[in-house]
C-alpha cells in the first residue's frame, strides 16, 4: 500500500479497526431510526383503508331519496344531521352555499306549516344576527342534548326560496368525499392512553426513541473512544 | 453559574408573586381574545428581556475567543440547555402548534423531523466536526474543499438561512407584539422587529452561552405551566399532560361531550372531526409523500442549520459536544412533546363558530385564554414565545452579520480591516439584515414553521450534502463540491422563484407540479441526494483531494494513524 493511499476515508471501506467499530455503531443507529421513522409511516400506510365515518355511509344510501323526494322523515333526518356534522368541520365548509342551502332544504322540508315559515324568516335574519332563536330546529333534529352541533345550526342556515328547494347537489359529493373518508387501520382505531395510536407513536414514542437512540450511542462511543485510546489528546 | 441560578430563581420567585397579587385584578378579562394593551402581560415580557440583559452584561465576553469559548466553563446539561435555547424559535414553540391545529397529523411531520434530525447530526458528524476543529460551517467548507469561492458561497448561503428563519421569527414576535399591545399587525412587526434589533445591538457580545441557559428556562417553564393547568382544569390527566391530552385528541376524533366550556361560554365539545388526528386525511390538503418529504427535508436540514452545527465548536471536547446534543434534544423534547397537546386544546375549545379564524400562528396563546388559564399566565406564556423568537434572532443576527464582515467584507472586500472597521460592519450588516427581513415579514408570505422549514430546506440541500461527504468521503473534492453546492443553489433557486411567482400572480409553466414536488417547504427531499449524486460523480472524474486534507481529516478527524 502507498503512503498517500492510506489516509484515505470512506464510509463503505473502513480502513482502521476503530473506523470499522464506530461505522458498525453507526449504521445500526441509523437503520433503527430509519426504521422507527420512515417504516412505520410506510406501515400505517401499507395497513390503512380508506374508511368513510358511519354518517356518511347512511347518507350515500339515502341520497337518492333525497334527490327524487322519496325519503322519509327519519331519513331527512339523518341527512340533515350530515349536512351540520359537515358544516361543523371547517370554517370553509361554513362558506359553501350549496351545502347551506341543502341543510336548509332538508330542514325546511321536516317541519312543520307554521315553522316552515318562521325557518324562512329565522334563515334571514340568520345572516347576520347568528343569536336568532334556533330551538325548534334542534327538536326537529333531534341534537337537543349535542351543543357542538347546536353551535352550528345559526351559521348552517341560509335564505332559500320556496320554488328553489334542493335536497341534495351534486357539486357535494367531491367536498363529502374529502371531509368523511379517513385513512384508518388498525393503528388508528386501538387506543392507548385515549390516543389512537399511531398518533401516540408519532407524537411520543417516537420522539423518545430519539432521546434514547442518542443516549445509547453516547454511551457506546464513549466507550469505544476510550478502548482505541481516540480523543485522548482532548483530555 | 450559581449568580445566574440564582438570579434566575429569584426573577422567577417575584413573577409569580406578582401572578399571585395581581390575581384578583386580571380574574374578568379573559372574555375577548384580542383586544387592547394588557399591562400585566407587557410588563412580564419587559422584565424578561431585562433578565436577558443583566444577565448578559453579568458575562460579558472578552473578545471573540471568549465568545467562542463561552462554553468551555459550562456543563454538559448546561449547553444541552444552551441547545436547546439557540434551537427553540418562535417556529418550535407557536409554529408546530399552528401547523397541527390547521393541518392536524401532518403537523407532526414538523415535530418528527425537527427532532429526527439531531440523532443524524450526532450519529454522522458532531464529534467530526468537533475534531475536525473548525469554528464555522463557512470555515469547515472553505478548508475541508479547499476554495475560497465555496467559502463565500456557503457564507452568503448562511446569511441567506438566517433570513428566511428570522423572517418567520418576526412574523411570531409581530403577532406577540399584537396581541400583548393591542396593534395591528404591521405595526406590530415594525416594532417588534425595532426592540429585537435593539436588544441584539446591545448585547451583541454579551454571555451568550449562560444567557441561553436562563432563556430556555424561562421559555420552557412558560410553556409546561399552562399545559398542566389545562389538562388538571378539564379533569385530563394532569401529572403527565403530555399523555393526558391524548383522550383529547379521542374527543375530537369521536365528537365526545364534555361537560366544560371555554372563556366565551361556548360547550367543549366539536362535531367528529378524524381529520384532526387520521394519518394524511385528504381534508388537511396533505398526502403521504408531502409527510415524509417534509420530515426528511426538515431531518437533513437540522443537520446543515449553520447555526446549529456551530454549537460544537463552543464545548472543550468531542464527548461533550456528544452528549450536549443528546441533553439538548431532551430538553427539546419536553416542548415538542408537549406542542401537540396545545394544537388539540385549541381544537376542542375553538370548535363554536363564533369564535371564528383565528391567527393560528397564536393558537397556542389563544388556546391558554379559551381555557380560561389566569390572564397572567398567559400573558408569561406570550412573553415566553417573545423570548423563544429573541433569542433565536439574536444568535442569528450575530451569526449573519459575523458571516458578512469577516468571511466576505474582511476576506474579500478589505484584508486590511482593522478590527473596529470588522465590528462597524457587523453592526451595519445586523441593522441592514433586520430591516430587510421586516420587510419581507411585513408581506405574510406563509405560516412562521413554513418560512422556517424554507431554511431547512436550503441548508439540507446545500450545506448538509458537504458535510456528509465532506466528513465521511476523502475523495469528495473541490469541484465535487461546488457542483454539489451548485445544485442545490440551483434547487433552491426554482423552487423559490416559482413560490415567489405563485404569491405574485404570475403563472410559470409547470407550477402546479413545481409547487407540489419542489414545494419551498420540502423540495431537499430530493434536491439534497441529487447535489450529493453530483459531488460523488464530479468528485471521480477529476483529480483527488490534496493529501495534507486527506491527512487531516483522516488523523485528526477519524483516528487514522
Amino acid at each position: 500500500m502507498d503512503e498517500s493511499k492510506s489516509y484515505d476515508v470512506n464510509f463503505f471501506k473502513p480502513s482502521t479497526p476503530f473506523l470499522r467499530e464506530n461505522i458498525r455503531v453507526i449504521i445500526i443507529g441509523l437503520v433503527i431510526w430509519g426504521v422507527m421513522t420512515y417504516g412505520s409511516q410506510i406501515l400505517f400506510k401499507i395497513m390503512e383503508t380508506p374508511t368513510p365515518e358511519a354518517p356518511y355511509t347512511a347518507f350515500q344510501q339515502i341520497a337518492p331519496k333525497l334527490a327524487d323526494g322519496s325519503a322519509t322523515p327519519e331519513e331527512q333526518v339523518t341527512a340533515a344531521n350530515f349536512y351540520l356534522a359537515a358544516l361543523g368541520k371547517s370554517a370553509a365548509l361554513l362558506k359553501n352555499d350549496a351545502l347551506k342551502g341543502a341543510f336548509t332544504s332538508t330542514v325546511y322540508s321536516l317541519l312543520s306549516d307554521a315553522e316552515k315559515k318562521t325557518l324562512m324568516s329565522v334563515a334571514e335574519t340568520a345572516a347576520t344576527d347568528k343569536t336568532v332563536n334556533v330551538d325548534f330546529i334542534n327538536t326537529a333534529l333531534g341534537i337537543t342534548d349535542n351543543k357542538a352541533m347546536m353551535a352550528v345550526v345559526p351559521y348552517a342556515l341560509a335564505p332559500v326560496s320556496a320554488d328553489k328547494l334542493a335536497m341534495t347537489d351534486d357539486s357535494l359529493k367531491p367536498i363529502m368525499d374529502k371531509f368523511f373518508i379517513h385513512n384508518q387501520s388498525v393503528f388508528t382505531d386501538t387506543i392507548v392512553f385515549g390516543f389512537p395510536f399511531h398518533y401516540l407513536y408519532t407524537a411520543l414514542i417516537l420522539l423518545t426513541a430519539f432521546v434514547l437512540i442518542c443516549l445509547v450511542y453516547c454511551q457506546v462511543i464513549d466507550k469505544l473512544m476510550k478502548k482505541y485510546g481516540m480523543e485522548s489528546s482532548y483530555e | 453559574m450559581n449568580r445566574i441560578t440564582y438570579i434566575t430563581l429569584s426573577i422567577l420567585v417575584l413573577l409569580s408573586a406578582a401572578l399571585l397579587v395581581a390575581v384578583p385584578a386580571f380574574a374578568a378579562s379573559g372574555t375577548s381574545l384580542e383586544g387592547s394593551f394588557k399591562t400585566m402581560p407587557a410588563i412580564i415580557l419587559g422584565s424578561c428581556i431585562l433578565l436577558f440583559l443583566v444577565v448578559g452584561f453579568m458575562n460579558k465576553a472578552e473578545g471573540t475567543a471568549d465568545f467562542y469559548a463561552a462554553g468551555r466553563s459550562i456543563s454538559r446539561v448546561g449547553s444541552g440547555m444552551a441547545i436547546a435555547s439557540n434551537w427553540m424559535s418562535a417556529a418550535s414553540f407557536l409554529g408546530m402548534a399552528a401547523i397541527m391545529y390547521g393541518s392536524g397529523y401532518h403537523g407532526l411531520s414538523y415535530v418528527v423531523g425537527w427532532t429526527g434530525g439531531y440523532c443524524l447530526l450526532l450519529l454522522l458528524m458532531a464529534s467530526q466536526i468537533r475534531r475536525f476543529g473548525k469554528y464555522t460551517a463557512t470555515d469547515f467548507i472553505g478548508d475541508r474543499f479547499y476554495s475560497s469561492g465555496l467559502r463565500l458561497f456557503t457564507a452568503v448561503i448562511a446569511i441567506f438561512i438566517s433570513f428566511c428563519y428570522m423572517v418567520g421569527q418576526f412574523g411570531g414576535i409581530g403577532l406577540m407584539f399584537k396581541w400583548i399591545f393591542g396593534m395591528n399587525y404591521s405595526t406590530s412587526v415594525i416594532i417588534g422587529g425595532g426592540v429585537c434589533l435593539a436588544y441584539t445591538l446591545v448585547s451583541g457580545m454579551l454571555g451568550v452561552t449562560k444567557n441561553q441557559i436562563v432563556q430556555y428556562v424561562i421559555l420552557i417553564t412558560a410553556f409546561l405551566i399552562p399545559a398542566f393547568i389545562l389538562t388538571f382544569k378539564f379533569d385530563y390527566f394532569w401529572l403527565i399532560p403530555q399523555l393526558g391530552y391524548g383522550r383529547v385528541v379521542s374527543d375530537i376524533v369521536a365528537g365526545n361531550a364534555t361537560p366544560f366550556m371555554n372563556s366565551l361560554g361556548h360547550a367543549m365539545q366539536t362535531v367528529p372531526q378524524p381529520e384532526f388526528a387520521m394519518p394524511w386525511d385528504t381534508a388537511t390538503g396533505k398526502d403521504f409523500f408531502q409527510w415524509m418529504a417534509t420530515c426528511f427535508a426538515l431531518m437533513i436540514g437540522t443537520a446543515g442549520l449553520p447555526h446549529v452545527i456551530q454549537k460544537f465548536y463552543v464545548v472543550p471536547k468531542p464527548s461533550d459536544a456528544r452528549w450536549s446534543v443528546t441533553w439538548g434534544l431532551f430538553f427539546i423534547c419536553l416542548l415538542y412533546w408537549t406542542s401537540p397537546l396545545y394544537a388539540a386544546f385549541g381544537r376542542i375549545l375553538s370548535s363554536n363558530p363564533e369564535v371564528g379564524n383565528l391567527a393560528k400562528d397564536a393558537i397556542v396563546v389563544y388556546t391558554a385564554q379559551l381555557g380560561s388559564v389566569n390572564p397572567l399566565i398567559v400573558g408569561f406564556l406570550a412573553a415566553g414565545a417573545v423570548s423563544a423568537a429573541f433569542s433565536t434572532v439574536s444568535g442569528l443576527l450575530v451569526a449573519g452579520s459575523s458571516a458578512f464582515s469577516n468571511d466576505i467584507y474582511f476576506k474579500l472586500i478589505n484584508p486590511e480591516a482593522s478590527g473596529d472597521q470588522q465590528i462597524r460592519m457587523a453592526r451595519i450588516a445586523t441593522i441592514v439584515l433586520s430591516l430587510g427581513v421586516m420587510l419581507v415579514a411585513l408581506l405574510k408570505l406563509a405560516l412562521v414553521a413554513q418560512l422556517v422549514a424554507l431554511a431547512f430546506s436550503i441548508a439540507g440541500c446545500t450545506i448538509f450534502p458537504l458535510f456528509l461527504l465532506g466528513i465521511w468521503w476523502s475523495r469528495s473534492n473541490r469541484s465535487g463540491g461546488i457542483a454539489s453546492m451548485s445544485v442545490g443553489a440551483g434547487f433552491t433557486a426554482i423552487a423559490l422563484i416559482y413560490f415567489i411567482c405563485g404569491k405574485f400572480g404570475v403563472a410559470l409553466p409547470g407550477a402546479a407540479a413545481v409547487g407540489y414536488w419542489l414545494n419551498p417547504w420540502y423540495y431537499a427531499w430530493i434536491a439534497a441526494p441529487l447535489a450529493i449524486l453530483a459531488n460523488i460523480f464530479v468528485s471521480m472524474s477529476t483529480e483527488d483531494t490534496p493529501e495534507e486534507i486527506r491527512k487531516h481529516l483522516a488523523s485528526e478527524v477519524h483516528g487514522v494513524r
